[in-house]
């Protein structure tokens, strides 16, 4: 009998994709900005709404409101980066005060969002909590569209950012900020653009996985809240080391959460179900806990007070 | 000899309500103050301890009356029958003070073990992670004992949640003046403990690591147990402020969020100044000030408004957290040079 | 004529002031020494110059434009290049990489040509083009870190101990260069060395900053013969 059934892969593939999509974003930001993101989870459920508003108004195709989401949410993010925490990098702002100030900016896009879906219903009569668009996807070999498209996007993704990164200028240019901002500034490169096009690439993938969101699952005002943990999760499990470590812990964190939950669930009973959350959680944790030191040996890290 | 029962307007109920969760809230703000503000530990994970507490007072609070007052349950499960065992408790707290304030004490005790072994849990991460890696680990200790509140039914029975007994039901009509005075009587004890704690070397300590931990090693201080005793310190008042929400509102439920008990707080800090004793009262005191002023007007802008109002509150918390980060990060009150408790006052000042 | 003038600069790091009303120039194609005991404020006064210090007043001057007013790659873009003490080459790039993305962030207009000049005057690094730049030897390293600034053709470098921690061998080797690129290319140059022998055979001026202060100027002729501040500031005479 089988333990594990095809299906569950692919539902495990799919969920690896997307959260590679998101981490990969937390540990662009995490090494050219030096901080852990908050806001990362409501471009995610900005990516989605703005892909379930253009289907609501205009019946597309879902997956054309990917590169939208992507220009959209990256954009947001520039609102966040020069408004905000470019400000606080000039006035050599704490890292504690830096997550506070993302972790403000996310709660004001909840309320932003949560206003927006509560109009849409009162006022356009669109339902837009728990939205799920799976109904419009393909199928293809008995298996559902998003499995393909947020595969083949991950992948590609993954291609094209390591070339812009490995291969051109641009490249060098933010590898040059990631390792060391004032030596970058030293040889001419412009930081603030080069942190100003990081986050816009974060943003924007987080934005893409949100569009893809709800063609697999239900979409709602809090749906980034709840995979917070799951993205900061993928990108500390990728290690911080990598930029593109991140899809590793995508896998890493999509099979320990679906596949390893069912195993358990049929090995010691479906009472380990609602504990499932806790995955990611326990994972970020344990792998923060035993990294040593080096943590802080991996580059220059100056206190500003 | 009858009660004098009060008659009370309505605006009266509604000042001790927000008087009472002014105290409760500075319970809690004391216990992050001590770790962020006077210490510099990012502690992004006090909801870990006041989950923890609110917990106790869930799981504790009737199985203690139960006990304490000989009631028989009947083999009646504590979850299932939560309601009924609960009353019970209550018509023993009801007749006598006495009861109300033996159980009271019961649920403070046993949080305050709660949170500082909580606490104690919160210090590991905290002996060598950066700043940033140490408020994610706490971040997701916090998020795990609130999974594990949802799941473990057997605790305080899942999402639905559990009631717990009335400590103050002995006031009867009276009751919201005597669990106010008794929060405000708490918090003012919290206060002032905090405070001595500041002065004294233990608090010289904390600062010290918090402007200069280089220096401070240097000086010969154990920063892994000052950081300790700063985490443990703060999670025992963060959990009694918990279990004491948890007596005041009467229930608990499983969804202590991230928001309301690490971010809110953090913005009552941020706003009356990290650091200073003076400065978490006055957050504390004016961000309910504000709050209940955007209550005051809900009303009226609920009925024009296409959307639930309490979305404004979120954007207008987020606007003004990163406002306060940008022009005035040391809130209200900066925090001034401290004279040491007991010292002679120098002649040099 | 004067290209480069600070003038009564007071600076420092947030709260911690450390240069005390300090002047200098530097004429066009002169090379000027900056001399001190540890923690007297040298690396202080090139990191105010950049932008990486906190200046409280006082003014930088080059070319007669005040570089306060600029962020620190504008600056580079004016023509002033800055070799940092430590953390001054790209550890995780490849050496190509690091000279690439200084020509081409400097705009000059050949950065392949640029590279291969500066590789002229450190040929030692052409063995090493395609490995992480962590991967080179101290001495490797102090010469990428200055190759990283002269590919940027810059009309003004700030040096900031390019001698530290080498060996004698080494030592020679590098303030050789620098007076040879100050020499053959007329670059101006604001030496700041441990090293006062060395530095003051090929400096035209020198400084004396000592606790925030400048309390010599003047040639190095002039501070040779000062006994009593070699002594008391600068240790016995290094070799």
């Amino acid at each position: 009998m089988a333990l594990i059934e095809p299906f569950t892969i692919a539902e495990t593939l799919i969920y690896a994709s997307l959260l590679s999509l998101m981490g990969v974003g937390v540990t662009l930001l995490y090494k050219t900005s030096k901080v852990p993101n908050f806001a990362h989870a409501s471009f995610v459920t900005l990516g989605g709404y703005v892909n379930f508003s253009l289907v609501s108004a205009f019946g597309w195709n879902p997956y054309l409101g990917l590169p939208i989401a992507f220009v959209l949410v990256g954009g947001e993010s520039l609102l966040l980066f020069f408004l905000v925490l470019e400000p606080l990098r000039k006035a050599k702002c704490s890292v504690a005060f830096l997550m506070i100030a993302t972790l403000a900016w996310h709660i004001a896009m909840l309320g932003f969002l949560g206003a927006y879906a509560d109009s849409l219903e009162t006022l356009l009569r669109i339902p837009s909590r728990n939205v799920i668009l799976s109904r419009l996807d393909f199928t293809l070999a008995g298996l559902p569209g998003i499995f393909y498209v947020s595969v083949t996007v991950t992948v590609v993704a993954a291609v094209a950012l390591y070339f812009v990164i490995e291969r051109t200028n641009i490249g060098i240019a933010l590898r040059a900020c990631m390792e060391n901002q004032n030596l970058a500034a030293a040889v001419g490169i412009n930081t603030t653009r080069m942190l100003g096009i990081a986050w816009f690439l974060a943003a924007g993938l987080a934005g893409v996985a949100g569009a893809l969101l709800p063609l697999w699952t239900q979409l709602s005002t809090g749906s980034g809240d709840t995979l917070i943990a799951a993205m900061f999760c993928v990108s500390i499990l990728g290690g911080l080391e990598t930029l593109y470590g991140a899809f590793a812990g995508g896998l890493i964190l999509a099979f320990a959460q679906i596949v390893g939950t069912t195993i358990l669930a049929k090995t010691v009973g479906l009472w380990i179900t609602p504990y499932q959350p806790v995955v990611p959680l326990l994972l970020m944790a344990i792998v923060l806990m035993t990294n040593p030191k080096g943590i802080g040996g991996m580059k220059v890290w100056r206190r500003f007070k | 000899m009858e009660k004098v029962q009060m008659n009370f307007e309505p605006i009266i109920l509604f000042a001790l309500e927000v008087l009472a969760y002014v105290s409760i809230y500075l319970i809690v703000n004391e216990g992050l103050n001590i770790q962020l503000g006077v210490t510099g530990i990012t502690q992004f994970g006090l909801v870990f301890a006041v989950s923890g507490g609110a917990f106790t007072a869930g799981y504790l609070a009737t199985r203690a009356g139960v006990w304490m007052f000989h009631i028989n349950t009947g083999g009646l499960d504590f979850i299932n029958g939560n309601i009924i065992l609960t009353t019970e408790v209550n018509s023993m707290t009801k007749a006598q003070p006495l009861n109300g304030f033996a159980l009271l004490l019961i649920v403070i005790i046993v949080a305050g073990i709660v949170g500082a072994l909580l606490g104690i849990i919160s210090s590991v991460p905290a002996i060598n992670l950066r700043s940033d890696y140490l408020g994610i680990t706490l971040l997701a200790f916090g998020e795990i004992l609130n999974v594990f509140g949802t799941a473990y039914t057997p605790l305080i029975g899942g999402p639905p949640g559990v009631i717990v007994p009335d400590v103050w039901a002995w006031a009867g009509g009276n009751r919201f003046v005597a669990s106010t005075f008794t929060l405000v009587a708490l918090a003012g004890m919290a206060y002032l403990y905090i405070e001595y704690v500041i002065r004294s070397p233990l608090g010289r300590t904390m600062r010290a690591i918090r402007d200069n931990e280089a220096a401070a090693q240097s000086l010969g201080k154990n920063l892994p147990r000052c950081r300790l005793e700063a985490i443990v310190i703060g999670s025992v008042l963060a959990s009694i402020g918990g279990a004491l929400f948890v007596l005041y509102a009467g229930s608990v439920t499983p969804t202590l969020t991230r928001y309301t008990w690490t971010f809110i707080p953090w913005l009552m800090l941020l706003l009356g100044g990290l650091g200073s004793n003076v400065g978490t009262l006055v957050g504390t005191a004016t961000w309910f000030t504000l709050y209940d002023l955007i209550l005051y007007y809900k009303f009226y802008l609920q009925n024009i408004l296409p959307f639930d109002v309490v979305w404004l509150n979120y954007i207008l918390l987020g606007i003004i957290v990163m406002l306060i980060l940008i022009f005035r990060p040391q809130g209200l009150i900066p925090e001034k040079p401290l004279r040491a408790a007991g010292a002679a006052k120098s002649s040099t000042q | 004529m004067t290209v480069f003038e600070v003038s009564s600069l007071n600076s420092g790091y947030g709260k911690l002031h450390i240069l005390n009303d300090v002047s200098l120039t530097c004429g066009t194609g002169d090379l000027v020494a900056v001399l001190g005991p540890n923690g007297s404020g040298k690396t202080t006064l090139l990191n105010s110059i950049f932008g990486f210090a906190d200046v409280f007043s006082g003014t930088v001057r080059f070319d007669g434009e005040d570089l306060s007013r600029l962020a620190s790659h504008e600056i580079s873009s004016r023509g002033v290049g800055y070799t940092m003490q430590i953390y001054n080459i790209f550890s995780a790039l490849t050496v190509q990489e690091n000279l690439t993305i200084s020509a081409v962030m400097g705009h000059v207009p050949d950065p392949r040509k640029n590279v291969s000049n500066a590789l002229e005057i450190f040929p030692r690094l052409r063995a090493f083009l395609d490995r992480k730049a962590e991967t080179l030897s101290g001495g490797e390293r102090q010469m990428l870190a200055m190759s990283i600034t002269l590919v940027k053709s810059p009309k003004l470098m700030l040096l900031d101990e390019p001698t530290g921690g080498l060996s004698p061998l080494y030592t020679s080797k590098i303030i050789e260069t620098v007076g040879q690129i100050n020499r053959d290319f007329g670059v101006s140059i604001i030496l700041v060395e441990q090293n006062v022998r060395k530095a003051l055979q090929v400096a035209k001026k020198a400084y004396l900053l000592v606790s925030g202060r400048i309390i010599f100027e003047g040639t190095p002729s002039e501070l040779l013969a000062k006994e009593d501040l070699l002594r008391l500031y600068l240790g016995a005479m290094r070799v």
